[in-house]
């Protein structure tokens, strides 16, 4: 904003601007060591009901892995083909899929690198890059696709189409040359696993019947320092926030 | 986010669910700027701020594994999380700010705005200050409008209200606001 604006002047700016504005960002250092403490700390302390002793041992072989690997595997995520840190960031997401336990989630990992070569794909269009930088995408692409379907049989269908549904966000002609790569759904009829609806469906009316709810700590209903607000239109009052 | 980022989380969820670590770090990454954003609306010391996203994060981990995506979105789970700590934390620190006293406002569509004036003289260290001087429920609807661009019916259900409530909330908390900036504009 100008130096020279005065007060009194008719021009108004609205406060929903300044609001979104007003985001602080973590500095990065601060980022990068809270990251580690959170990460360390859910590695070192195994979890009931979680998958056994030996996958948390991958995990914790995996982060110090992440961890001693630090600049290089950060600096690779972002790679494109084509780029030196390419290789490296490919060999990062097959070494996270191969410590993956379980075939649903190692299908989750394969889409997500399926989804990552889409983002690849999108990036490589707006840089006008070669076409051998764009195949290794592409095939890149066809190779997770297929491997995420193949890995999670059960939810095959779904898979398939939402890998079709991110294909649809590139521009033709890249997108028929995906198309053509996009393995066929499953034919095999959808497991008989009745999906149950959102309690809450549209009503909005702030039940948190169905909710799943998150630890509360401490923390009761009453929203400290709230108590003397005049919210008197909130109906249902603090009603989640702060129930276990 | 977009519905393709939205489907990434929700992969990134269901392997958190089972205990994949590298998967909640990508989970941390996502949303660490908008926890910290929250956090630092209500809790003056960057440091206290910085201290209680990293217990967000930790209790999250801790609750995940119960975490159903069939009841609240993940986003609004996440950001329960976030308030229960900023709560239990203000409760306990004699250092929490002065609320500000509710302005009698009427309920009407027009957008609040401010004058061009006192916008540049304002900076997002006052914003910040103004926003955790308003009560809690009004810094939270704040939060999930503002920083967390989350429509009307996502803010009603994270923070388990009605619609029109949150409605009311967010009016509120913006008349209070303009109030306050117009007044920090003056003493600069």
């Amino acid at each position: 904003m100008p130096e020279s604006i005065k007060p009194g002047s008719d021009r108004k700016v609205a406060l929903e601007e300044i609001l979104s504005g007003a985001i602080v960002k973590l500095p990065e250092v601060s980022r990068a060591r809270i990251r580690g403490n959170v990460l360390v700390s859910v590695t070192v302390t195994p979890k009931p009901g979680f998958a056994g002793a030996m996958f948390m041992r991958a995990a914790a072989a995996f982060s110090a892995l992440a961890i001693g690997m630090g600049g290089l595997s950060y600096a690779a995520a972002s790679a494109l083909p084509g780029s030196v840190l390419y290789p490296v960031k490919r060999a990062v997401e097959e070494t996270q899929v191969a410590l993956t336990p379980g075939d649903a989630n190692k299908a989750d990992a394969l889409q997500e690198m399926a989804d990552e070569r889409v983002r690849e794909i999108h990036k490589l269009i707006e840089m006008d890059a070669s076409r051998e930088s764009m195949g290794k995408a592409v095939s890149g692409f066809k190779d997770a696709a297929e491997r995420a379907i193949e890995a999670d049989p059960e939810q095959a269908r779904q898979r398939a189409s939402e890998i079709e549904e991110s294909v649809e966000s590139v521009p033709d002609p890249v997108r028929e040359r995906i198309n053509e790569q996009v393995p066929a759904p499953s034919p095999e009829p959808e497991p008989k696993k009745s999906e149950p609806t959102d309690p809450e469906g549209s009503s909005g009316s702030g039940s948190q019947s169905g909710d799943s709810q998150p630890p509360a700590g401490q923390s009761g209903s009453g929203s400290g320092g709230t108590s003397g607000s005049s919210d008197s239109s909130g109906g249902s009052g603090d009603s989640g926030a702060g129930k276990p | 986010m977009t519905a393709q980022d939205d489907r990434n989380v929700d992969r990134l969820v269901r392997r958190a669910t089972r205990g994949d670590v590298e998967a909640f770090g990508a989970i941390y990454d996502i949303h660490v700027d908008r926890i910290y954003s929250f956090v630092r609306s209500r809790i003056r010391d960057s440091h206290d701020a910085e201290d209680i996203t990293e217990i967000v994060f930790l209790k999250a981990f801790e609750a995940i594994s119960g975490y159903d995506r069939r009841g609240l979105p993940f986003s609004a789970w996440l950001f329960r999380i976030a308030r229960n700590a900023v709560i239990d934390h203000t409760r306990k620190d004699k250092r929490a700010p002065d609320i500000v006293e509710d302005i009698e406002v009427h309920l009407d569509s027009d957008p609040v705005v401010i004058d061009e004036f006192v916008a540049s003289k304002i900076e997002g260290e006052d914003v910040r200050e103004a926003v955790a001087m308003l009560t809690e429920d009004q810094s939270a609807v704040i939060a999930c409008r503002f920083f967390w661009d989350m429509d009307i019916r996502s803010t009603a259900r994270t923070l388990g209200k009605n619609e029109g409530a949150v409605k009311a909330l967010q009016h509120r908390a913006m008349k209070n606001l303009a109030r306050m900036l117009e007044e920090m504009s003056g003493d600069a």
